[in-house]
Order: C-alpha cells, then sequence, then structure tokens
C-alpha cells in the first residue's frame, strides 16, 4: 500500500502537484494583492459615466488637428489653428464639471515635473475649478491647446485623484480669452 | 450592444471558418476562433490603413471570408462530405461560442463593467476614432510608431454607433486565450500521457494561467498587452507544432503562425524585435521545418516590418515637403528607415536562403544561431551597459526586475505578487531537471531571451524602464506569461526527468 503510494510521486507528478500549489498560492494572495492595490478595482471606473467628459477633453482636441499643425512648430496661435469642439451639441461649459474637474491655466512645459510627483502637485495645489467661460463657444475665438503633440496628449490625459487635469497653454491663449479667464479667477 | 454582438460574432465566425478551411475543427477552432478572427482583423485592416482602400469594418470583415470561400468552392466535392459527416460538431462548438459570446456582450452592457485605464487607453481609442474616420490628413507617425494599429484596428466596429471601444474584446480574447493554452496542452502531450492526465495538464494551465492576478487585470484594461500575449503563444505553440515530429496539418499551423506573427509585428513597438527573435529556433530548425517554410517566415516577417515602416516614413517625409513649403522647420529625424532596412535585409535573406544554406559556414552559423543568438544579445547588453551611457542602465533594469517581483510594500510596489516569482521557478526547474523534446525550443528561447531583449528595448527607447505599478515593462510582463504557462505543462508532459537511468 504504501509502495503503491510512493510510487504515485513520479517526477511528472510532483511537477503537476507544484503547478497546483502555485494556482492556490495565486488564489490565495488575489484578495490580498487586489487590498493592497494592485488590480485595483477600487480605482476602475464604470463606463461611461466617468469617461465621457474626460474622453471629449481628450479627443476632441487632437482629432481636428491637421496634419498640418503637427508639421509645424505651433508655439502660436495661427489661423490654421484647430477649433476644439466639444462633441454632442454640448457647450463648453456643460461639459467641464465644476464640482469634479478643474482646468489648469498654466505654461505646460513648466510641468515637467508632474510626471515624477503628481501626488505632490495635488497636496500644493488649491483644486478650485477654474472654468472657461461657458459664451466660448459663441466667442468663435480658437485655442490651440500645446502643440507638441506627445506632451499634450500626455498632459491632457493627465488624471489622478478623480480629477480631470486639462492644460492649456495661457501664453495660446487670444489676449481677449485670457483677460476674460483672469476676470474670472478674480 | 447589437452591433457590439454582431461584430464579435462575426470576429468569431471569421476566425472559426478560417481554421475549418485550414482543417483545424471542432473545440481547437472554437477555441482560438476570436484569437485567430481578431488577427485576421488586424492584418487586414492594417492593409486597407496602408493602402488606399476605406477603413470600412465592413470591408474588413467581409475579406476574412474571402479565403474559406475560395477553398469551399475549389473543393466542392470534398465539401459535401464535410457538411455530411461534420456539421454537427461544426454548429455545436460554433453555437456554444456564439452564446457565450451574446451572454458577455449582454451582462457588460445590462450590468457595466470595471474598466480599467490611463492615458495610454485613451490614445487608442482616440486613434481607432481617427482610423475610422479615414482622417490621412491627420495621420501622424507618433501614432503609428508608439501607438501602433493592433488595439486602435479592433476598436474600430466600435466608432460606427459613437461607441469608443468595444467592451467585451479583452474579456472573450482572455477567454479565447486560456481555451486556446488548453487546446495547445491537449495537442502536444495527449500522445505521451493518459487521458486522465491530459485533463489534468490542461486544467492544471488554464487555471494557472487564469489565476495570475495581472491576467485577470489585463481582462479589463484597454491596452495591447493581452492582444501580444495571445498572439505571442499562438507563434510560439504553431511554431512548435510545425517543428515537431508529428505530420499533422503542418501546413494550417504554419499559415497561423504566420497570420499571428504579421499581426502582432503591427501591435506593439517592441514586437518587430520579440518577433524577430521568436522565429530565430524556427529557422536554426534541423530538418523538422523546410527550407521553404524557413524562406517564407523570413520573407512575411521583413515583408511586414518593411511595408509598415515604410508607411511611416512616408507620412514624416509628406509632412516635412508640407512644412518646408511652408517655410516651417521639420526634423526628419526617424528611426524608422532602419526598420524599413532590417525589413528589407530580412526579405533579401529569405530569398537567397537556398542558397546561404549552400554556404558552410553559414549553414554552421544557422543551426547554431539560438546560442549564438543568445550569447551576442547578453554581451550586447553588456558592452552598451560598460561603454554606452548611462552605465547603469543594467544595474538600473535589475532592480526594476527585482522591484516588479520581490518588493511588496512600497508605494509603488510590484502588482504581480508572487504569482510571477513561482512561474518563473517552475521554469527554473524544468529548465533544470527535464529533459525536452526538440521542438519546445521555440518556446523556451523566447522566455529566456525576453529580458534580454526588453533591456535592449529599453537602451532603444532612451535609458531604462519605469520602476513600479504600471511602467511599461511591467505591463509587458503578461506578453509571455500564457506562453510561460504553455511551456512549464508542455514540457511536464513531454518531457523526462533528466537523471533517470533508461
Amino acid at each position: 500500500m504504501l509502495k503503491k503510494f510512493i510510487s504515485l510521486f513520479t517526477v511528472q507528478n510532483v511537477l503537476i502537484i507544484l503547478v497546483f500549489a502555485v494556482v492556490l498560492i495565486n488564489v490565495l494572495e488575489f484578495q490580498e494583492m487586489d487590498n493592497r492595490a494592485p488590480l485595483r478595482f477600487k480605482a476602475f471606473y464604470r463606463y461611461p459615466s466617468d469617461m465621457d467628459i474626460y474622453e471629449i477633453a481628450f479627443w476632441e482636441v487632437p482629432v481636428h488637428r491637421s496634419r498640418h499643425e503637427y508639421a509645424y512648430d505651433l508655439g502660436k496661435v495661427s489661423d490654421n489653428a484647430n477649433l476644439i469642439t466639444p462633441p454632442h451639441g454640448l457647450h463648453l461649459g456643460e461639459w467641464i464639471n465644476p464640482f469634479r474637474y478643474f482646468v489648469f491655466l498654466g505654461n505646460i512645459k513648466s510641468f515637467e515635473w508632474l510626471e515624477y510627483d503628481p501626488h505632490s502637485f495635488l497636496d500644493d495645489f488649491d483644486p478650485t475649478p477654474y472654468i472657461i467661460p461657458p459664451t466660448y463657444e459663441d466667442s468663435r475665438h480658437r485655442i490651440a491647446l500645446n502643440s507638441e503633440h506627445t506632451q499634450a496628449t500626455e498632459f491632457i490625459t493627465l488624471w489622478w485623484h478623480g480629477y480631470i487635469v486639462i492644460f492649456i497653454d495661457t501664453s495660446l491663449l487670444p489676449d481677449y480669452m485670457y483677460e476674460r479667464i483672469e476676470m474670472l479667477r478674480r | 450592444m447589437i452591433v457590439e454582438m454582431l461584430f464579435m460574432i462575426l470576429i468569431f465566425i471569421g476566425g472559426y471558418v478560417f481554421l475549418y478551411s485550414l482543417g483545424i475543427k471542432g473545440f481547437a477552432a472554437m477555441a482560438m476562433g476570436i484569437v485567430v478572427g481578431l488577427a485576421l482583423q488586424i492584418v487586414v485592416g492594417t492593409l486597407q490603413i496602408i493602402s488606399p482602400i476605406p477603413n470600412n469594418p465592413y470591408i474588413t470583415i467581409s475579406v476574412f471570408y474571402v479565403y474559406p470561400i475560395i477553398k469551399a468552392i475549389l473543393i466542392r466535392k470534398k465539401l459535401k462530405i464535410v457538411i455530411r459527416d461534420e456539421i454537427k460538431s461544426f454548429c455545436f462548438y460554433a453555437v456554444m461560442m456564439i452564446t457565450f459570446i451574446i451572454i458577455v456582450v449582454f451582462l457588460l452592457f445590462e450590468f457595466g463593467v470595471w474598466v480599467k485605464w490611463h492615458s495610454d487607453s485613451l490614445q487608442y481609442i482616440f486613434f481607432s476614432k481617427m482610423l475610422y474616420a479615414d482622417a490621412v490628413e491627420s495621420y501622424h507617425s507618433w501614432w503609428f510608431i508608439y501607438r501602433m494599429l493592433g488595439v486602435p484596428i479592433i476598436f474600430i466596429p466600435a466608432q460606427i454607433t459613437g461607441e469608443y471601444y468595444l467592451r467585451s474584446v479583452f474579456m472573450l480574447l482572455g477567454t479565447s486565450t486560456v481555451l486556446s493554452l488548453m487546446w495547445f496542452i491537449k495537442y502536444s502531450v495527449s500522445d505521451f500521457v493518459s487521458k486522465k492526465k491530459t485533463i489534468l495538464l490542461m486544467l492544471a494551465g488554464g487555471l494557472l494561467l487564469i489565476t495570475v492576478n495581472r491576467f485577470v487585470f489585463h481582462l479589463f484594461y484597454i491596452n495591447g498587452h493581452l492582444l501580444v500575449a495571445a498572439l505571442a503563444l499562438m507563434i510560439a505553440a504553431c511554431g512548435s507544432i510545425v517543428m515537431s515530429r508529428k505530420n499533422e496539418n503542418k501546413n494550417a499551423y504554419f499559415i497561423l503562425m504566420a497570420l499571428c506573427l504579421s499581426a502582432m509585428i503591427v501591435t506593439r513597438p517592441e514586437s518587430f524585435l520579440i518577433v524577430a527573435f521568436m522565429i530565430i529556433p524556427f529557422i536554426a530548425a534541423k530538418d523538422t521545418v523546410t527550407i521553404n517554410q524557413k524562406k517564407l517566415i523570413l520573407i512575411i516577417y521583413g515583408a511586414t516590418v518593411a511595408m509598415y515602416y515604410g508607411y511611416i516614413l512616408y507620412l514624416d517625409y509628406r509632412d516635412y515637403l508640407l512644412a518646408a513649403s511652408r517655410g516651417y522647420n521639420f526634423n526628419l529625424e526617424t528611426p524608422t528607415l532602419y526598420h524599413v532596412l532590417i525589413g528589407l535585409t530580412v526579405v533579401v535573406i529569405g530569398i537567397v536562403l537556398k542558397w546561404l544554406y549552400k554556404i558552410k559556414i553559414v549553414a554552421y552559423i544557422i543551426r547554431y544561431m539560438i546560442y549564438i543568438t543568445e550569447a551576442a544579445l547578453w554581451i550586447v547588453l553588456y558592452y552598451i551597459d560598460e561603454k554606452v551611457p548611462p552605465r547603469w542602465m543594467i544595474h538600473r533594469s535589475m532592480t526594476l526586475v527585482e522591484t516588479i517581483i520581490f518588493q511588496r510594500e512600497s508605494q509603488w510596489q510590484s502588482s504581480w505578487g508572487f504569482s510571477l516569482l513561482l512561474i518563473i521557478v517552475l521554469i527554473i526547474i524544468i529548465l533544470l531537471f527535464i529533459k525536452r523534446k526538440s521542438e519546445s525550443t521555440m518556446l523556451r528561447f523566447s522566455l529566456t531571451t525576453f529580458l534580454p531583449i526588453s533591456l535592449l528595448g529599453a537602451f532603444m527607447a532612451g535609458g531604462y524602464f519605469r520602476e513600479g505599478y504600471g511602467g511599461s515593462f511591467e505591463r509587458m510582463l503578461i506578453q509571455i506569461v500564457p506562453l510561460a504557462i504553455y511551456f512549464v505543462i508542455h514540457s511536464i508532459g513531454t518531457g523526462k526527468f533528466r537523471f533517470m537511468k533508461q
């Protein structure tokens, strides 16, 4: 009987047992890993409610940008700069929710350090929403976001702590727009 | 919901019928249906994008069916027999998977699902939107170099109804990957072990994959890693079947290997490098792979790389001309030229392979290519680390590996837990103690070269990978996990204890 039992422990069988042992450890560890954060279900967002606004801000910017803008040095607003058109007939003021998101107006280039320590950025920064005036749509003025496409898409899509951070390089805004925003901030 | 359901079913049926037309039937066709369907979609979609054909997903899907239809016309008589004898099995497996797809899509739409995304995910979706709009004017090389076409193409059908992505695609792809893994295990070990043990090994493989924390994560995550993982498994597993002594429908697996290889190249930026190393054991195989097969795989690899990166080169040149005409500076410094040259060189090597074999020294090098390449990889890395700044690249990267596997308490802790470490331990045990079949080199080589290739990729990308959660290396690791599990189970099922007396 004992001999028969021992004979079951061939190299192959032992290896199979080892594989199942790994499966067991994985299962036992799963919950612990989830609690610690790796699976991060808690940070997951439901589709589409929390995603919509973010996406709008994201791709309505570059999708209408033509290749000309990529080709040019777009540090400036030119006649060719494209409109940021909020989709689904929404006005800009509607898709930036003042209670959850804020728009940061500043020079993107000075925020390269963000990539390294986003938390300290949020700790130090007052997340009061800076809202672009809803009348923006009617103004028929155009905003060009930072033109360095890689940076722009990275920064626009920055997201931490449930905030949508939209970086708009104020140096790119027409004076008229800048004045209105400054008025609003005051 | 209806559109997503329809497209997922069409993608599955496309892959399923394609597999049937190749002679791969029943459970195997059901298991691989979605992976192969998506690979077909990516390959056809890529051709549409780089040619003047509109990027309409209906055209993409229609093209899937061309090969099975042509084949059906050519073998009309045989088809009648097939229909008479196999229609039940064909319908049974198709209905099973279609029902599963309908249930998954329905649940995801009705009850919502957690989805994981970050900026890359949105860029994929955005690029998909751009492709669907056929916005050729907006195409910029950056998207093609860094986001590539695999994921955006599979999201194109979602754009029809204004959705952002296909919610069920990664869930279904993951299911297909697990089923494919189980089927490959069955195929490879059933001749060596009893029926019961075959089932046990299939279960072991499937369970080992679905209990990996990161695999579950990737079912919810919008990115291309799971797709690459599935394609890498297909390439290596099909390659090992072609390399095996089993003489069963090898051409079908060869076609699948070539298809998945092309799809993988256009899915992730590092894929062209990884695929290049994956096919080396295939090229170096002694007598199980014909010269024609080697020749074809080289030509397909080289042509895909040259064509894809050639298109990127064209985009850059177009923008350069436009900027110049308007008096703007445009930096035409593009690394894609090297990709194109590499691709063309591989095509030429493929064409002259027969003659190369006649030169003794070359034939000798090809035979021992896997050892030469592996050693060369480490030597190159050592040289880079010693001579080219930053000198601390390897140390830094090793720290990263250490972080991913061992460091569990820090803020940027790894997300793998023990699972990866334990799989690595299993691999080491197999390598040390199990005498494996020659075809398993196809699986082993991809695994043992993954780390040096990744480090090389990190160097080419400008230094090293970011540490911890969300870093690209940490995410890339899932790409070899199904393959690693297949290697472990394949070796257990087919190998022998190295120190056993005969």
